[in-house]
């Protein structure tokens, strides 16, 4: 069925187009990356590249930077049409890109990774470090990139590891810069000053193609959007003429609900108890510095706040993941309105956090959700096999109890799988997600923490999940959510813990405004801001 | 039929047998293969070492193979021979595949064998006058534990101290070898020889099978004649035991189950709360009793019921049984048959030089390149003759026979870090199943 | 007693011309292992990278009854067998240390295959001296007491190692080739991103292992055995390996580590007297290694991408 939605046909224009991508087709096996994909980016703006996840705007760009091949399809640069085989050509073309995971070398030098397979002297030559430094300084005053050369990688913040990927992409003289969902790992502070330097480049003559999903940064800083789906055109759009409604509906390919329907909560005594919750990063570093809350039964506490201020590690000292280097953590059973004991699950570990009652919906569910390799009826066991249902004194499994408990979830969360014994990657995203819920929320816990529960999966699936979790509050759990999307947030939650630098530093409301919620976000108190 | 019922798993005896029969195909296809593309490579370089015209050179690498065939199971004293060289290579083959069950690549079976045997050795030099119902149990035991020893030392670094396996069992390997070396040229040296002990006592030694079944059944069955040429011993019968273990350890209880989690996807086991780090030291500690064993049934079983200085060091046994591991896929079946192949090249090996004239050292290049050929684990240039619907992209479609499990971690990081430029994860998989997952509205106008 | 015996042998130069001749033959493979695990390739393989050019090296020096070519021939017999572990491991993407133990077991069958073959059956005799790496006096240098034996009067090779040595030192971190090898060995994604050939990089790092390692065969085999025997590295590959490790994969850490490991080495011959077995002075480097990696003297890291295969998201 198609959809119809709002194209606005842009007069043909006579002007320059830096980058040209015309009928890009790219098929994988079993799906169509790239569906006779069109892209026109005129010299010298910033171009949005939307789209939902698996969308195709990843596999639009690896093509223009040489990383994959395309089926068929051509593309241009400068209006000249080019074949492009590798990063090199790209380099050569005067294409830069900034991947979504940074293509740094932690232990070398910011130098070191800016010149690498551009180094001054050519291969055959020493390397030359005071030449490298001037000219990366000479580069970085010009653009307004402060940078110390001589400085590790593996020493600098992100947004310090963004702007060394920025330099090296100027370094080679690209004229045309690719970046690649830029603002995810950044704070709101961050983000804007990278609109500035984009601003900026754009204003020395470069063209930016900005890729992402986030339709609020789309309309703050770019002039154009292209829009995809499912691999295919759906919307080329001029920024000033549009708003985020229509986007997102060429987006999703129809009308977004953009808020959750649910009943107010009605929250019942407290199940989860932190206290003075502290804990340390792999490094060894303190990353939760005396963490406080409380979830009632029948509330989703939302906790919001830019990713890296100690989200992950608070979810996994929760769910007991994680060694809580001081504080306490307990959980109260509540039945039928009735508060039973309250039991201290600190440092009990993961899989005593299960039986306690604690589920845990991870946030790389992918990597550490589920081993895909593995068929659904391992995986529907997976952190509850030494539990009595499943296994005998913990040490020989009930292989057909395993089976019919596996066979419950799929049917009753609709997992769509040809048979139960099927490895795990053979299921789709979604359905990798849901059996993970299903798992989770099958074993009727008290407790449900959902880490970035929607991250990477489509609009169907993120309202299938948003359903059960409302479910799950109605039915009287504690539910934790931590998402790094604020929508989410703000339409789930029924009060919102917002974390800062390992710290909750305030709990509002959800009707609180996204601008007091992005001062809180970044530290600084509403009252100091506005 | 309002009942919700479950319809999936209605499993006759008929379609579990076609299922068998698909999991066989898939584990044996690729194995055979290698073994294939191994034997003709190993056909082509006896046909460029070998003299004459090319018709020559064909009968010569002809006539190889038939004697290795031949001289492997072409009677029942040749079997019995291969058997005895197939029964050490079960064990340290299990050694190997167990680990490998977790994630752990354990060359260090040679070491762990070599400590096995001295230990055994030991014992039964020691304490030679005990009778045979208490010596023998007493040295397999004993052995089991020194490799266990021996074993977790690798699993302790691994898990506590992050050393790579690969690296700590070549270290623990030379150790154990130098250590053994010295103990035997040392302290239990035979009088008057320098390098060797002296040989067990026969309490200290596993019957044949042949002798074992004169003396039990044979009593009333009759008598296999010729006993003594049929050299392979009991130990045969604890291999099977050792897998019949190894199928139920890893098929059958929580600890073969936490192996897999842990060996697939490290972090899925920390999210489970099982304990990497115990399960780790079990696994290496299991493995190494295994390799143990083999050592110590080699001393007890065959001739010369001695340990040898220089032995330990020029046993390829425990390297063998990577192959043997690796080939058959770290099943219990594919541990036998793979064990049978390598032992029978073994015991052939010789009848090559004698028959046909053929360096018997062929064998080791054999291995050598059945190794690489299970190592394989993509051959890039056959897929640019396939039509693009036809090409497999590694990681998804083929499941690889090795899986890299150097650095899993980093592995782990290569794969999410790869997957921007790769295709998008979740529309990959999408083709066996609805690509929408969650009823959207226009499906729910047309219900 | 035994102590009497360590110091007196301590002072003597013969040990540790001994001592330094064994390092440079460990030093070569485990120069070789820096190189290719520098560049993200795991190389266990260079015993039979060893052995392989040990046997090739008499079999040309007698063959052509030319040293140089002997020598030559010893580094393309090491190089070809690394191109199979790089094309096996690159291309291919198998497991690399199953591919290096496939090749340590393909070197010793093969040299024992092709040796009976090649000699019909009568074995390799002993080589005559002008088919020998000589040994080299510098020299003045070479007069000087205790010095110039020990460091002036070795094996023509020595005096190509130290410089091998210090080359691929500089090579590796302070040129531009250097830069891109660390850079491919840490995050192949980002080099490959950033134009470096990662393939070509990886290809030419073992291939220079194998070179390495079939040129300490020589030494070996040319040079201080002056004969091929089956099976004749008996493991020193591995203690090359355990050195790579021990010196933190870098060149002079590995000088360090060989230097120690040779005098072991060196050692356990002349100690014979004092009781101490010579195996359990053979067990030194592996223990060495052992305690190094488990942190007691400082953690060593392999390369980030040391064993895992670099696919190119185009395939």
């Amino acid at each position: 069925m198609q959809e119809s939605t709002v194209v606005t046909q842009r007069p043909a224009s006579s002007s320059l187009y830096a980058v040209e991508m015309r009928e890009i087709y790219k098929a994988w096996p079993g799906v169509v990356a790239s569906d006779h994909v069109n892209l026109r980016v005129r010299k010298g703006e910033i171009h949005a590249l939307v789209g939902e996840n698996g969308a195709g705007k990843s596999t639009l760009m690896n093509i223009l930077y040489g990383l994959v091949t395309p089926d068929s399809g051509e593309v241009l640069i400068n209006d000249r049409v080019v074949h492009i085989a590798g990063p090199r050509d790209a380099i050569r073309l005067g294409i830069g890109m900034v991947h979504q995971h940074f293509m740094l070398i932690p232990p070398l030098t910011v130098a070191e990774n800016i010149v690498l397979g551009n180094e001054p002297g050519g291969l055959v030559s020493g390397y030359q470090r005071r030449r490298a430094n001037e000219e990366i300084k000479a580069l970085s005053e010009r653009y307004g990139l402060p940078i110390d050369p001589n400085v590790l990688v593996e020493k600098l913040s992100v947004g310090q590891q963004q702007r060394v990927e920025i330099l090296k992409m100027l370094y080679r003289g690209a004229d045309i810069l690719v970046m690649d969902e830029p603002t995810g790992v950044l704070t709101p502070q961050e983000t804007d000053d990278l609109f500035a330097v984009l601003r900026d480049l754009v204003k020395q003559g470069k063209t930016v193609i900005f890729i992402t999903h986030k339709l609020r940064e789309v309309l703050a800083v770019t002039d154009t959007i292209t829009v995809l789906r499912r691999g295919k055109n759906v919307g080329e759009l001029i920024t000033r003429e549009t708003n985020q409604r229509e986007i997102a509906r060429a987006m999703v390919g129809r009308d977004v609900l953009l808020r959750v329907e649910k009943e107010p909560a009605r929250p019942g005594a407290v199940v989860v108890q932190v206290k003075n919750l502290q804990a340390q990063s792999d490094r060894d570093l303190a990353v939760l510095h005396g963490i406080n809350f409380e979830v009632h039964a029948g509330e989703i506490l939302g906790i919001a706040g830019v990713e890296g201020n100690g989200q992950t590690e608070l979810v996994e000292v929760l769910a007991g993941m994680r060694k809580a280097t001081g504080g306490q953590i307990t959980l109260t059973e509540v039945k039928d309105g009735v508060a039973g004991p309250a039991k201290d699950i600190t440092n009990i570990g993961a899989s005593n956090a299960r039986i306690a009652g604690v589920a845990h919906i991870p946030e790389d569910r992918r990597e550490s959700g589920l081993v895909i390799t593995e068929s659904i009826v391992d995986n529907s066991i997976l952190g509850r096999h030494h539990w009595r249902e499943f296994s005998r004194n913990s040490i020989i499994l009930r292989l057909k109890q395993i089976a019919s408990w596996a066979n419950k979830l799929i049917t009753e969360f609709d997992v769509r799988t040809p048979s139960a014994v099927a490895a795990m990657r053979t299921l789709s995203g979604g359905n990798q997600q849901k059996l993970i819920i299903a798992r989770e929320l099958g074993s009727n816990p008290i407790f449900l923490i959902a880490a970035q529960p929607t991250r990477g999966v489509d609009i169907g699936a993120i309202e299938f999940i948003h359903r059960q979790l409302i479910a799950q509050r109605d039915a009287g759990k504690a539910v934790l959510l931590i998402s790094a999307e604020l929508d989410e947030i703000r339409s789930l939650s029924d009060r919102i813990a917002v974390m800062y630098e390992g710290q909750i530093v305030d709990i509002v409301s959800p009707e609180a405004t996204e601008e007091e919620l992005g001062c809180l976000m970044t530290g600084s108190s509403i009252v100091n801001e506005v | 039929m309002a009942m919700p019922t479950v319809q999936r798993r209605t499993s006759t005896p008929a379609s579990r047998l076609t299922r068998w029969m698909h999991t066989l195909k898939s584990s044996l296809g690729r194995p055979l293969i290698a073994v294939l593309v191994a034997f003709i490579l190993g056909m082509i370089i006896v046909m460029i070492a070998s003299p004459g015209a090319l018709g020559d050179r064909f009968n010569t690498a002809v006539s190889a193979y038939y004697n290795l065939v031949m001289g492997s199971f072409g009677n029942i004293q040749s079997i019995s021979y291969t058997l005895a060289k197939t029964t050490p290579l079960i064990f340290t083959g299990l050694a190997v595949a167990l680990a490998y069950r977790a994630g752990l690549f354990n060359i260090g079976a040679a070491g762990q064998l070599a400590v096995g045997a001295m230990v055994a050795g030991i014992i039964g030099l020691k304490l030679g006058s005990l009778p045979g119902v208490i010596l023998v149990p007493m040295m397999l035991v004993a052995s089991m534990l020194a490799g266990a020893f021996w074993g977790s030392i690798v699993g302790i670094l691994k898990a506590w101290r992050g050393a790579h396996e690969v690296v700590t069992s070549i270290m623990l390997n030379w150790i154990a070898f130098y250590v053994c070396a010295a103990l035997v040229e040392g302290p239990f040296q035979a009088p008057g020889l320098s390098q060797q002990t002296t040989p067990l006592s026969a309490s200290a030694t596993l019957p044949s099978l042949a002798n074992l079944y004169n003396q039990t059944l044979g009593t009333i069955f009759g008598q296999i004649p010729l006993a003594a040429q049929y050299t392979v011993d009991v130990s045969l019968l604890l291999a099977f035991v050792a897998l019949v273990v190894y199928w139920f350890l890893t098929s059958r209880t929580t600890f073969g189950y936490s192996l897999r989690v842990i060996g697939q996807n490290p972090k899925a086991a920390r999210y489970a709360g099982i304990s990497v780090k115990r399960n780790l030291v079990l696994a290496m500690a299991l493995a190494g009793a295994f390799a143990g064993l083999a050592g110590a049934t080699r001393l007890m079983g065959q001739s010369p019921y001695q340990l040898i200085s220089s032995g330990f060091s020029s046993d390829s046994t425990g390297f063998d049984a990577i192959g043997v591991a690796l080939l058959g896929r770290t099943t219990a079946i594919g541990v036998i048959l793979s064990a049978l192949l390598f032992g029978g090249l073994q015991q052939a090996g010789p009848f090559l030089q004698l028959n046909v004239g053929v360096p018997g050292d062929l064998i080791y290049i054999l291995q050598a390149l059945v190794l690489f050929a299970v190592a394989v684990e993509y051959v890039p240039s056959f897929q640019r003759f396939l039509p693009p619907f036809m090409r497999r992209t590694k990681p998804v479609l083929a499941p690889p026979l090795v899986p890299n499990l150097i650095k899993s971690e980093a592995l782990l990081e290569h794969a999410s870090g790869s997957s921007t430029a790769g295709p998008p994860e979740a529309t990959l998989t999408d083709n066996s199943v609805g690509a929408t997952d969650a009823p959207t509205p226009a499906t729910s106008q047309e219900d | 007693m035994f102590l009497q015996v360590l110091g007196h042998v301590l002072i003597t130069s013969d040990l540790w011309q001994a001592a330094l001749q064994f390092a440079a033959l460990l030093l070569l493979p485990a120069l070789g292992g820096v190189i290719s695990e520098r560049s993200g390739v795991v190389n266990i393989a260079m015993e039979g990278m060893m052995l392989i050019g040990a046997y090739a090296g008499v079999m040309v020096a007698v063959a052509t009854h030319n040293i140089l070519l002997g020598v030559l021939g010893a580094m393309i017999a090491g190089g070809l067998l690394a191109l199979v572990h790089a094309i096996v491991s690159i291309n291919f993407m198998a497991n690399q240390t199953v591919s290096g133990i496939a090749i340590n077991i393909a070197a010793l069958g093969l040299t024992n295959f092709l040796l009976p073959i090649q000699t019909n059956g009568q074995g390799i005799t002993a080589l005559d001296s002008s088919l020998r790496l000589p040994q080299a006096a510098l020299g003045p240098l070479a007069h000087i007491p205790f010095i110039g034996p020990v460091l002036f009067q070795q094996n023509i090779l020595f005096y190509v190692v130290v410089l091998i040595v210090i080359l691929l030192h500089f090579l590796l971190f302070r040129t531009n080739i250097g830069l891109r090898i660390r850079a491919v060995g840490e995050h192949p994604q980002a080099a490959d991103t950033a134009g470096v050939n990662v393939r070509l990089v990886r290809y030419l790092c073992v291939v220079s292992s194998g070179l390495l390692s079939g040129l300490a065969g020589a030494f070996l085999s040319l040079g201080i055995a002056g004969i091929f025997n089956q099976d004749m590295t008996a493991g020193q590959g591995y203690i090359a390996l355990a050195a790579m490790i021990f010196g933190k994969y870098t060149p002079f850490g590995a000088a360090g580590a060989c230097i120690v490991f040779g005098l072991g080495e060196a050692l356990s011959p002349r100690l014979q007297d004092t009781g101490i077995s010579a195996n359990l002075l053979s067990t030194l480097p592996y223990l060495l290694t052992l305690v190094a990696l488990v942190g007691l003297v400082g953690r060593t890291m392999a390369p980030a991408a040391d064993g895992v295969p670099y696919e190119p998201a185009a395939e």
